[in-house]
Protein backbone atom coordinates (compact mmCIF):
# COMPACT_ATOMS: atom_id res chain seq x y z
CA UNK A 1 0.00 0.00 0.00
CA UNK A 2 1.14 3.42 -0.86
CA UNK A 3 1.61 4.84 2.64
CA UNK A 4 3.66 1.86 3.83
CA UNK A 5 5.79 2.46 0.79
CA UNK A 6 6.50 6.03 1.76
CA UNK A 7 7.48 5.05 5.27
CA UNK A 8 9.73 2.37 3.87
CA UNK A 9 11.40 4.89 1.61
CA UNK A 10 12.01 7.08 4.62
CA UNK A 11 13.50 4.15 6.51
CA UNK A 12 15.74 3.36 3.57
CA UNK A 13 17.03 6.91 3.70
CA UNK A 14 15.65 7.86 0.30
CA UNK A 15 13.40 10.61 1.56
CA UNK A 16 13.33 12.70 4.70
CA UNK A 17 10.71 12.50 7.43
CA UNK A 18 9.39 15.82 6.20
CA UNK A 19 8.95 14.57 2.67
CA UNK A 20 7.35 11.39 3.92
CA UNK A 21 4.92 13.33 6.06
CA UNK A 22 4.06 15.70 3.26
CA UNK A 23 3.42 12.85 0.86
CA UNK A 24 1.57 10.78 3.42
CA UNK A 25 -0.61 13.75 3.92
CA UNK A 26 -1.91 13.52 0.40
CA UNK A 27 -3.12 10.02 1.27
CA UNK A 28 -5.31 10.74 4.25
CA UNK A 29 -6.34 7.35 5.51
CA UNK A 30 -7.20 8.54 8.94
CA UNK A 31 -10.36 10.48 8.53
CA UNK A 32 -12.51 7.51 7.90
CA UNK A 33 -12.49 4.13 6.34
CA UNK A 34 -14.52 5.36 3.42
CA UNK A 35 -11.92 7.94 2.71
CA UNK A 36 -9.10 5.42 2.62
CA UNK A 37 -11.23 3.09 0.54
CA UNK A 38 -11.84 5.77 -2.01
CA UNK A 39 -8.16 6.58 -2.05
CA UNK A 40 -7.17 2.96 -2.52
CA UNK A 41 -9.66 2.65 -5.32
CA UNK A 42 -8.15 5.70 -6.93
CA UNK A 43 -4.69 4.18 -6.59
CA UNK A 44 -5.84 0.99 -8.26
CA UNK A 45 -7.56 2.98 -10.99
CA UNK A 46 -4.30 4.77 -11.50
CA UNK A 47 -2.46 1.48 -11.67
CA UNK A 48 -4.92 0.26 -14.26
CA UNK A 49 -4.58 3.44 -16.29
CA UNK A 50 -0.83 3.12 -16.23
CA UNK A 51 -1.01 -0.23 -17.98
CA UNK A 52 -0.11 0.41 -21.57
CA UNK A 53 -2.77 -0.09 -24.21
CA UNK A 54 -5.75 -2.23 -23.13
CA UNK A 55 -8.25 0.51 -23.93
CA UNK A 56 -11.24 -1.78 -24.24
CA UNK A 57 -10.34 -3.38 -20.92
CA UNK A 58 -10.19 -0.05 -19.21
CA UNK A 59 -13.53 1.15 -20.44
CA UNK A 60 -15.13 -2.16 -19.54
CA UNK A 61 -13.84 -1.84 -16.00
CA UNK A 62 -15.23 1.68 -15.77
CA UNK A 63 -18.60 0.25 -16.73
CA UNK A 64 -18.40 -2.48 -14.12
CA UNK A 65 -17.42 0.06 -11.53
CA UNK A 66 -20.21 2.43 -12.43
CA UNK A 67 -22.73 -0.39 -12.47
CA UNK A 68 -21.62 -1.70 -9.09
CA UNK A 69 -21.83 1.76 -7.58
CA UNK A 70 -25.24 2.54 -8.99
CA UNK A 71 -26.65 -0.80 -7.94
CA UNK A 72 -25.37 -0.29 -4.42
CA UNK A 73 -26.81 3.19 -4.35
CA UNK A 74 -30.17 1.91 -5.59
CA UNK A 75 -30.12 -0.81 -2.96
CA UNK A 76 -29.44 1.80 -0.27
CA UNK A 77 -32.57 3.67 -1.38
CA UNK A 78 -34.47 0.40 -1.37
CA UNK A 79 -34.95 0.42 -5.12
CA UNK A 80 -34.84 -2.91 -6.88
CA UNK A 81 -31.22 -3.61 -7.62
CA UNK A 82 -29.87 -5.88 -10.26
CA UNK A 83 -27.56 -8.51 -8.75
CA UNK A 84 -24.06 -7.87 -9.96
CA UNK A 85 -22.96 -10.83 -12.02
CA UNK A 86 -19.36 -10.24 -12.83
CA UNK A 87 -18.20 -13.59 -14.14
CA UNK A 88 -16.17 -12.75 -17.17
CA UNK A 89 -14.40 -14.29 -20.11
CA UNK A 90 -10.92 -12.97 -20.84
CA UNK A 91 -9.90 -13.64 -24.40
CA UNK A 92 -6.41 -12.96 -25.53
CA UNK A 93 -3.05 -14.37 -26.34
CA UNK A 94 -0.55 -15.08 -23.59
CA UNK A 95 1.30 -12.04 -22.32
CA UNK A 96 -1.47 -9.59 -23.11
CA UNK A 97 -2.06 -8.66 -19.49
CA UNK A 98 -4.94 -10.98 -18.53
CA UNK A 99 -3.58 -12.05 -15.15
CA UNK A 100 -2.44 -8.56 -14.24
CA UNK A 101 -5.85 -7.16 -15.02
CA UNK A 102 -7.63 -9.96 -13.15
CA UNK A 103 -5.65 -9.23 -10.00
CA UNK A 104 -6.37 -5.54 -10.28
CA UNK A 105 -10.07 -6.07 -10.86
CA UNK A 106 -10.34 -8.27 -7.81
CA UNK A 107 -8.70 -5.64 -5.63
CA UNK A 108 -10.88 -2.91 -7.10
CA UNK A 109 -14.05 -4.90 -6.48
CA UNK A 110 -13.00 -5.21 -2.88
CA UNK A 111 -12.62 -1.47 -2.53
CA UNK A 112 -16.00 -1.00 -4.18
CA UNK A 113 -17.49 -3.25 -1.57
CA UNK A 114 -18.48 -5.93 -4.08
CA UNK A 115 -16.03 -8.56 -2.92
CA UNK A 116 -15.01 -9.22 0.65
CA UNK A 117 -11.34 -10.00 0.23
CA UNK A 118 -10.15 -9.03 -3.23
CA UNK A 119 -7.57 -11.73 -3.73
CA UNK A 120 -7.04 -13.80 -6.85
CA UNK A 121 -6.68 -17.57 -7.01
CA UNK A 122 -5.07 -18.66 -10.25
CA UNK A 123 -5.78 -22.20 -11.35
CA UNK A 124 -5.54 -24.36 -14.43
CA UNK A 125 -6.90 -27.74 -15.36
CA UNK A 126 -4.56 -29.69 -13.09
CA UNK A 127 -5.76 -27.75 -10.06
CA UNK A 128 -9.39 -28.64 -10.67
CA UNK A 129 -9.37 -32.06 -12.26
CA UNK A 130 -8.26 -35.15 -10.35
CA UNK A 131 -7.04 -38.43 -11.71
CA UNK A 132 -9.60 -40.63 -10.06
CA UNK A 133 -13.32 -40.73 -10.14
CA UNK A 134 -15.12 -38.68 -7.52
CA UNK A 135 -12.13 -36.55 -6.58
CA UNK A 136 -12.58 -33.85 -9.14
CA UNK A 137 -15.66 -32.33 -7.55
CA UNK A 138 -13.78 -32.15 -4.28
CA UNK A 139 -10.75 -30.56 -5.88
CA UNK A 140 -12.85 -27.97 -7.68
CA UNK A 141 -14.83 -27.17 -4.57
CA UNK A 142 -11.60 -26.58 -2.71
CA UNK A 143 -10.38 -24.16 -5.35
CA UNK A 144 -13.71 -22.33 -5.16
CA UNK A 145 -13.43 -22.21 -1.41
CA UNK A 146 -10.01 -20.62 -1.61
CA UNK A 147 -11.37 -18.04 -4.02
CA UNK A 148 -14.33 -17.07 -1.82
CA UNK A 149 -14.42 -13.31 -1.40
CA UNK A 150 -12.09 -12.92 -4.36
CA UNK A 151 -11.58 -13.98 -7.92
CA UNK A 152 -11.05 -17.44 -9.38
CA UNK A 153 -8.93 -17.16 -12.48
CA UNK A 154 -9.06 -20.27 -14.63
CA UNK A 155 -6.35 -20.17 -17.23
CA UNK A 156 -6.86 -22.01 -20.50
CA UNK A 157 -10.34 -22.87 -19.30
CA UNK A 158 -11.13 -24.85 -22.46
CA UNK A 159 -8.67 -27.51 -21.42
CA UNK A 160 -11.42 -28.62 -19.02
CA UNK A 161 -13.27 -29.95 -22.05
CA UNK A 162 -10.21 -31.53 -23.51
CA UNK A 163 -10.98 -35.17 -22.88
CA UNK A 164 -14.53 -35.19 -24.21
CA UNK A 165 -17.66 -36.51 -22.49
CA UNK A 166 -16.02 -39.10 -20.29
CA UNK A 167 -13.27 -36.87 -19.02
CA UNK A 168 -13.38 -35.59 -15.43
CA UNK A 169 -13.06 -32.06 -16.79
CA UNK A 170 -16.79 -32.18 -17.36
CA UNK A 171 -17.27 -32.88 -13.66
CA UNK A 172 -15.12 -29.84 -12.84
CA UNK A 173 -17.28 -27.63 -15.05
CA UNK A 174 -20.49 -28.92 -13.47
CA UNK A 175 -19.13 -28.42 -9.97
CA UNK A 176 -18.01 -24.94 -10.84
CA UNK A 177 -21.41 -24.01 -12.27
CA UNK A 178 -23.12 -25.32 -9.19
CA UNK A 179 -20.77 -23.37 -6.93
CA UNK A 180 -21.51 -20.23 -8.93
CA UNK A 181 -25.24 -20.79 -8.35
CA UNK A 182 -24.83 -21.53 -4.66
CA UNK A 183 -22.51 -18.64 -3.89
CA UNK A 184 -23.88 -15.87 -6.03
CA UNK A 185 -22.00 -12.65 -5.55
CA UNK A 186 -19.46 -14.14 -3.17
CA UNK A 187 -16.78 -14.67 -5.75
CA UNK A 188 -16.03 -13.89 -9.35
CA UNK A 189 -14.97 -16.43 -11.94
CA UNK A 190 -12.78 -15.47 -14.86
CA UNK A 191 -12.25 -17.93 -17.69
CA UNK A 192 -9.17 -17.03 -19.62
CA UNK A 193 -7.49 -18.25 -22.76
CA UNK A 194 -6.77 -17.93 -26.46
CA UNK A 195 -9.74 -16.59 -28.43
CA UNK A 196 -10.39 -19.49 -30.84
CA UNK A 197 -10.46 -22.46 -28.50
CA UNK A 198 -12.36 -20.32 -26.00
CA UNK A 199 -15.10 -19.57 -28.52
CA UNK A 200 -15.36 -23.22 -29.38
CA UNK A 201 -15.48 -24.19 -25.71
CA UNK A 202 -18.28 -21.74 -24.97
CA UNK A 203 -20.42 -22.72 -27.92
CA UNK A 204 -20.15 -26.35 -26.92
CA UNK A 205 -21.13 -25.50 -23.32
CA UNK A 206 -24.12 -23.18 -23.69
CA UNK A 207 -24.93 -23.50 -19.98
CA UNK A 208 -21.60 -21.98 -19.20
CA UNK A 209 -21.83 -19.24 -21.77
CA UNK A 210 -25.01 -17.83 -20.24
CA UNK A 211 -23.38 -17.50 -16.86
CA UNK A 212 -20.62 -15.25 -18.15
CA UNK A 213 -22.34 -12.05 -19.15
CA UNK A 214 -19.17 -10.24 -20.04
CA UNK A 215 -16.29 -10.84 -22.37
CA UNK A 216 -13.17 -8.77 -22.39
CA UNK A 217 -10.87 -8.96 -25.36
CA UNK A 218 -7.20 -8.49 -24.76
CA UNK A 219 -5.82 -7.38 -28.08
CA UNK A 220 -2.24 -8.08 -28.98
CA UNK A 221 -0.07 -5.09 -28.34
CA UNK A 222 0.74 -2.85 -31.27
CA UNK A 223 4.38 -2.17 -32.14
CA UNK A 224 4.18 1.22 -30.52
CA UNK A 225 2.64 -0.19 -27.35
CA UNK A 226 5.32 -2.82 -27.16
CA UNK A 227 7.94 -0.16 -27.58
CA UNK A 228 6.42 1.84 -24.71
CA UNK A 229 6.30 -1.24 -22.52
CA UNK A 230 9.94 -1.94 -23.26
CA UNK A 231 10.92 1.63 -22.56
CA UNK A 232 9.08 1.55 -19.25
CA UNK A 233 10.89 -1.67 -18.35
CA UNK A 234 14.25 -0.03 -18.97
CA UNK A 235 13.24 2.96 -16.92
CA UNK A 236 12.08 0.82 -14.03
CA UNK A 237 15.51 -0.71 -13.97
CA UNK A 238 17.17 2.72 -14.09
CA UNK A 239 18.45 2.48 -17.61
CA UNK A 240 17.78 4.84 -20.46
CA UNK A 241 17.96 4.53 -24.21
CA UNK A 242 19.90 6.73 -26.58
CA UNK A 243 17.99 8.06 -29.56
CA UNK A 244 19.55 5.57 -31.97
CA UNK A 245 18.77 2.81 -29.46
CA UNK A 246 15.13 3.86 -29.48
CA UNK A 247 15.02 3.75 -33.25
CA UNK A 248 16.71 0.39 -33.19
CA UNK A 249 14.21 -0.96 -30.73
CA UNK A 250 11.26 0.00 -32.92
CA UNK A 251 13.03 -1.63 -35.83
CA UNK A 252 13.69 -4.83 -33.90
CA UNK A 253 10.09 -5.05 -32.73
CA UNK A 254 8.89 -4.77 -36.33
CA UNK A 255 11.37 -7.34 -37.48
CA UNK A 256 10.42 -9.83 -34.75
CA UNK A 257 6.76 -9.45 -35.50
CA UNK A 258 7.37 -10.08 -39.17
CA UNK A 259 9.27 -13.22 -38.37
CA UNK A 260 6.56 -14.65 -36.15
CA UNK A 261 3.34 -12.67 -36.52
CA UNK A 262 1.18 -15.22 -34.76
CA UNK A 263 3.02 -15.42 -31.46
CA UNK A 264 4.66 -12.10 -31.25
CA UNK A 265 2.29 -9.54 -29.82
CA UNK A 266 3.02 -9.96 -26.16
CA UNK A 267 4.89 -8.35 -23.35
CA UNK A 268 6.88 -11.41 -22.46
CA UNK A 269 8.89 -11.19 -25.65
CA UNK A 270 9.66 -7.60 -24.75
CA UNK A 271 10.76 -8.52 -21.24
CA UNK A 272 13.18 -11.07 -22.65
CA UNK A 273 14.41 -8.51 -25.09
CA UNK A 274 15.01 -5.93 -22.37
CA UNK A 275 16.83 -8.38 -20.18
CA UNK A 276 19.00 -9.58 -23.03
CA UNK A 277 19.89 -5.97 -23.86
CA UNK A 278 20.98 -5.39 -20.27
CA UNK A 279 23.28 -8.38 -20.45
CA UNK A 280 24.71 -7.22 -23.74
CA UNK A 281 25.35 -3.79 -22.30
CA UNK A 282 27.16 -5.45 -19.41
CA UNK A 283 29.32 -7.45 -21.77
CA UNK A 284 30.17 -4.27 -23.64
CA UNK A 285 31.09 -2.37 -20.46
CA UNK A 286 32.91 -5.06 -18.56
CA UNK A 287 35.75 -4.98 -21.05
CA UNK A 288 36.16 -1.26 -20.53
CA UNK A 289 38.09 0.57 -17.80
CA UNK A 290 36.83 3.66 -16.01
CA UNK A 291 33.15 3.21 -16.73
CA UNK A 292 31.09 6.26 -15.72
CA UNK A 293 27.74 6.29 -13.96
CA UNK A 294 26.21 7.64 -17.14
CA UNK A 295 27.56 4.78 -19.18
CA UNK A 296 26.18 2.32 -16.66
CA UNK A 297 22.74 3.73 -17.28
CA UNK A 298 22.85 4.06 -21.03
CA UNK A 299 21.65 1.48 -23.53
CA UNK A 300 23.09 1.92 -27.02
CA UNK A 301 21.71 0.84 -30.36
CA UNK A 302 24.25 -1.97 -30.54
CA UNK A 303 22.92 -3.46 -27.29
CA UNK A 304 19.48 -3.57 -28.84
CA UNK A 305 20.73 -4.83 -32.18
CA UNK A 306 22.35 -7.78 -30.42
CA UNK A 307 19.12 -9.17 -29.05
CA UNK A 308 18.12 -10.59 -32.41
CA UNK A 309 21.26 -12.71 -32.60
CA UNK A 310 20.81 -16.07 -31.09
CA UNK B 1 -8.56 0.77 25.72
CA UNK B 2 -8.13 4.22 24.18
CA UNK B 3 -4.64 5.01 22.98
CA UNK B 4 -3.03 8.43 22.93
CA UNK B 5 0.16 8.94 20.97
CA UNK B 6 2.80 11.36 22.23
CA UNK B 7 4.64 12.57 19.17
CA UNK B 8 7.02 15.35 18.22
CA UNK B 9 10.55 16.24 17.29
CA UNK B 10 13.44 14.75 19.17
CA UNK B 11 14.44 16.23 22.52
CA UNK B 12 11.32 18.33 23.02
CA UNK B 13 10.54 16.47 26.22
CA UNK B 14 8.09 13.73 25.19
CA UNK B 15 9.42 11.20 27.62
CA UNK B 16 9.57 13.55 30.58
CA UNK B 17 6.07 14.75 29.74
CA UNK B 18 4.75 11.18 29.64
CA UNK B 19 6.33 10.17 32.92
CA UNK B 20 5.64 13.34 34.86
CA UNK B 21 2.05 13.43 33.66
CA UNK B 22 1.66 9.97 35.17
CA UNK B 23 3.22 11.31 38.36
CA UNK B 24 0.81 14.26 38.28
CA UNK B 25 -2.08 11.78 38.17
CA UNK B 26 -0.75 10.35 41.42
CA UNK B 27 1.10 7.35 40.05
CA UNK B 28 4.41 6.54 41.69
CA UNK B 29 5.49 3.69 39.44
CA UNK B 30 4.83 2.78 35.84
CA UNK B 31 4.84 -0.41 33.84
CA UNK B 32 6.57 0.53 30.58
CA UNK B 33 5.97 -1.59 27.50
CA UNK B 34 8.71 -1.28 24.92
CA UNK B 35 7.59 -2.12 21.42
CA UNK B 36 10.03 -2.13 18.54
CA UNK B 37 9.47 -3.48 15.07
CA UNK B 38 9.80 -7.11 16.02
CA UNK B 39 9.43 -7.54 19.74
CA UNK B 40 7.88 -6.12 22.82
CA UNK B 41 8.63 -6.47 26.48
CA UNK B 42 7.60 -4.63 29.58
CA UNK B 43 9.12 -3.75 32.87
CA UNK B 44 8.05 -1.67 35.82
CA UNK B 45 9.95 1.27 37.23
CA UNK B 46 9.43 3.89 39.85
CA UNK B 47 8.79 7.15 38.04
CA UNK B 48 12.04 8.63 39.28
CA UNK B 49 13.96 5.58 38.03
CA UNK B 50 12.29 5.87 34.64
CA UNK B 51 13.14 9.55 34.40
CA UNK B 52 16.75 8.86 35.25
CA UNK B 53 16.94 6.13 32.66
CA UNK B 54 14.90 7.46 29.76
CA UNK B 55 15.00 11.24 29.87
CA UNK B 56 18.14 12.77 28.53
CA UNK B 57 19.57 15.81 26.89
CA UNK B 58 20.91 13.78 23.97
CA UNK B 59 18.78 13.33 20.88
CA UNK B 60 16.98 10.07 20.20
CA UNK B 61 17.05 8.81 23.71
CA UNK B 62 13.79 7.04 22.92
CA UNK B 63 14.20 4.49 20.12
CA UNK B 64 10.95 2.58 20.11
CA UNK B 65 7.39 2.95 21.27
CA UNK B 66 7.26 3.11 25.06
CA UNK B 67 3.79 3.01 26.46
CA UNK B 68 2.35 3.25 29.92
CA UNK B 69 -1.13 2.72 31.23
CA UNK B 70 -2.66 5.75 32.89
CA UNK B 71 -5.37 5.39 35.47
CA UNK B 72 -7.70 8.35 35.86
CA UNK B 73 -10.23 8.67 38.63
CA UNK B 74 -13.65 8.12 37.10
CA UNK B 75 -16.85 8.14 39.08
CA UNK B 76 -16.26 5.82 41.96
CA UNK B 77 -13.51 3.90 40.23
CA UNK B 78 -10.82 4.62 37.66
CA UNK B 79 -10.65 4.51 33.91
CA UNK B 80 -7.56 3.51 31.96
CA UNK B 81 -5.92 4.63 28.77
CA UNK B 82 -2.61 3.94 27.11
CA UNK B 83 -0.16 6.80 26.66
CA UNK B 84 2.38 5.97 23.98
CA UNK B 85 5.71 7.79 23.95
CA UNK B 86 7.45 7.57 20.58
CA UNK B 87 10.78 8.04 18.87
CA UNK B 88 11.35 11.71 18.15
CA UNK B 89 11.32 12.90 14.57
CA UNK B 90 13.92 14.91 12.70
CA UNK B 91 13.08 16.81 9.51
CA UNK B 92 16.00 15.62 7.39
CA UNK B 93 17.30 12.19 6.43
CA UNK B 94 18.86 10.71 9.54
CA UNK B 95 22.17 8.88 8.90
CA UNK B 96 21.40 6.02 11.30
CA UNK B 97 19.28 3.22 9.86
CA UNK B 98 18.01 2.14 13.28
CA UNK B 99 16.80 5.64 14.06
CA UNK B 100 15.14 5.87 10.67
CA UNK B 101 13.35 2.60 11.29
CA UNK B 102 12.28 3.79 14.72
CA UNK B 103 10.96 6.99 13.17
CA UNK B 104 9.15 4.83 10.63
CA UNK B 105 7.44 3.15 13.54
CA UNK B 106 6.37 6.57 14.83
CA UNK B 107 4.99 7.52 11.41
CA UNK B 108 3.08 4.28 11.15
CA UNK B 109 1.58 5.06 14.52
CA UNK B 110 0.72 8.59 13.39
CA UNK B 111 -1.23 7.02 10.54
CA UNK B 112 -3.21 4.75 12.83
CA UNK B 113 -3.78 6.62 16.01
CA UNK B 114 -7.01 8.43 16.85
CA UNK B 115 -5.74 10.60 19.66
CA UNK B 116 -2.56 12.55 19.37
CA UNK B 117 -0.61 14.84 21.69
CA UNK B 118 1.89 16.76 19.68
CA UNK B 119 4.73 17.98 21.87
CA UNK B 120 6.74 20.99 20.78
CA UNK B 121 9.51 22.91 22.47
CA UNK B 122 7.74 26.03 23.71
CA UNK B 123 10.91 28.06 23.59
CA UNK B 124 10.77 27.71 19.80
CA UNK B 125 7.42 29.53 19.63
CA UNK B 126 8.70 32.03 17.10
CA UNK B 127 10.04 29.44 14.64
CA UNK B 128 7.54 26.67 14.03
CA UNK B 129 9.03 24.56 11.25
CA UNK B 130 7.61 22.39 8.51
CA UNK B 131 7.73 19.16 10.44
CA UNK B 132 5.59 20.57 13.24
CA UNK B 133 3.25 22.10 10.72
CA UNK B 134 2.90 18.76 8.96
CA UNK B 135 2.14 17.01 12.22
CA UNK B 136 -0.42 19.66 13.08
CA UNK B 137 -2.00 19.02 9.71
CA UNK B 138 -2.45 15.42 10.74
CA UNK B 139 -4.19 16.77 13.76
CA UNK B 140 -7.10 17.70 11.54
CA UNK B 141 -7.60 14.07 10.59
CA UNK B 142 -7.56 12.45 13.99
CA UNK B 143 -10.39 12.34 16.48
CA UNK B 144 -8.62 14.45 19.06
CA UNK B 145 -5.44 16.41 18.99
CA UNK B 146 -3.64 19.04 21.03
CA UNK B 147 -0.34 20.86 20.78
CA UNK B 148 1.59 20.65 24.03
CA UNK B 149 4.03 23.57 24.25
CA UNK B 150 6.60 22.12 26.62
CA UNK B 151 9.49 23.67 28.54
CA UNK B 152 7.25 26.65 29.28
CA UNK B 153 9.38 27.33 32.38
CA UNK B 154 12.11 28.49 30.01
CA UNK B 155 9.91 30.74 27.91
CA UNK B 156 10.73 34.40 28.37
CA UNK B 157 8.60 36.21 25.85
CA UNK B 158 5.20 37.52 26.89
CA UNK B 159 3.62 36.92 23.49
CA UNK B 160 4.82 33.33 23.17
CA UNK B 161 1.35 31.89 23.55
CA UNK B 162 -0.02 34.35 21.01
CA UNK B 163 2.67 33.24 18.57
CA UNK B 164 1.66 29.64 19.01
CA UNK B 165 -2.03 30.30 18.65
CA UNK B 166 -1.26 32.06 15.43
CA UNK B 167 0.90 29.18 14.22
CA UNK B 168 -1.75 26.60 15.17
CA UNK B 169 -4.97 28.53 14.68
CA UNK B 170 -7.27 25.54 14.50
CA UNK B 171 -5.71 23.54 17.30
CA UNK B 172 -5.84 23.39 21.03
CA UNK B 173 -2.51 24.66 22.43
CA UNK B 174 -1.60 23.80 26.01
CA UNK B 175 1.55 25.34 27.52
CA UNK B 176 3.17 23.08 30.11
CA UNK B 177 6.38 22.54 31.96
CA UNK B 178 6.97 18.84 32.22
CA UNK B 179 9.84 19.58 34.54
CA UNK B 180 7.65 21.37 37.07
CA UNK B 181 4.46 19.46 36.23
CA UNK B 182 2.69 22.74 35.58
CA UNK B 183 -0.09 23.20 33.06
CA UNK B 184 -1.04 19.54 33.48
CA UNK B 185 -4.55 20.24 34.65
CA UNK B 186 -5.61 21.14 31.11
CA UNK B 187 -3.90 18.04 29.80
CA UNK B 188 -5.90 15.97 32.24
CA UNK B 189 -9.08 17.59 30.95
CA UNK B 190 -8.04 16.65 27.43
CA UNK B 191 -7.43 13.03 28.46
CA UNK B 192 -10.76 12.89 30.28
CA UNK B 193 -12.48 14.04 27.13
CA UNK B 194 -10.78 11.28 25.18
CA UNK B 195 -12.14 8.76 27.67
N1 LIG C 1 13.45 23.12 31.47
C1 LIG C 1 12.75 22.07 31.01
N2 LIG C 1 13.42 21.03 30.49
C2 LIG C 1 12.69 19.98 30.03
C3 LIG C 1 11.28 19.97 30.08
N3 LIG C 1 10.85 18.81 29.54
C4 LIG C 1 11.95 18.11 29.16
N4 LIG C 1 13.06 18.82 29.44
C5 LIG C 1 14.44 18.41 29.16
O1 LIG C 1 14.60 18.21 27.79
C6 LIG C 1 15.49 17.13 27.51
C7 LIG C 1 14.81 16.10 26.64
O2 LIG C 1 13.76 15.45 27.31
P1 LIG C 1 13.20 14.04 26.87
O3 LIG C 1 11.96 13.80 27.64
O4 LIG C 1 14.25 13.00 26.91
O5 LIG C 1 12.85 14.38 25.36
P2 LIG C 1 12.25 13.42 24.25
O6 LIG C 1 11.35 14.25 23.42
O7 LIG C 1 11.68 12.22 24.84
O8 LIG C 1 13.57 13.12 23.41
P3 LIG C 1 13.96 11.81 22.51
O9 LIG C 1 13.30 10.63 23.09
O10 LIG C 1 15.45 11.75 22.68
O11 LIG C 1 13.56 12.14 21.14
C8 LIG C 1 15.87 16.56 28.85
O12 LIG C 1 17.11 17.09 29.22
C9 LIG C 1 14.78 17.07 29.79
O13 LIG C 1 15.22 17.19 31.10
C10 LIG C 1 10.61 21.11 30.65
O14 LIG C 1 9.39 21.20 30.74
N5 LIG C 1 11.40 22.11 31.09
MG1 LIG D 1 12.14 10.28 24.65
Amino acid sequence: MIHDDLILQMEQGKISVNEALAALHTVPILKENVCSQRQRLKDLQHELDSLIGLHSVKSMIREIQAFAQIQQYRASLELASEPIVLHTIFMGNPGTGKTTVARLISKMLKEMGVLLKGHTVEVERADLVAEYIGQTAQKTREAVKRAMGGLLFIDEAYSLARGGERDFGKEAIDTLVKAMEDNRGDFVVVLAGYPEPMNYFLTSNPGLRSRFPMTIHFPDYSDLELFKIGEAMFEQRQYSLTKPARRKMVEVIRQLRQEDPYNFGNARVIRNMVERALRLQAVRLVAKTGVTKEELMLILAEDIQGVTDS
Amino acid sequence: MKQILVVGKTNVGKTLFTLNFAAYLGMTSVQITFRDIRTSHSKSFSIQEAIDLFVSDSEHQTKCLQSIILALPWGKGTKQCELIDSTGLVPNIHPDLLIRQAMGQTLTMVRQIRHMLHIIDGTQHAQIDDLDRQLANYGTYVTSYAVIANKWDLVQSSHALQDLKKAFPKQLVIPVSSLHKSGFREVRTYVRNVL
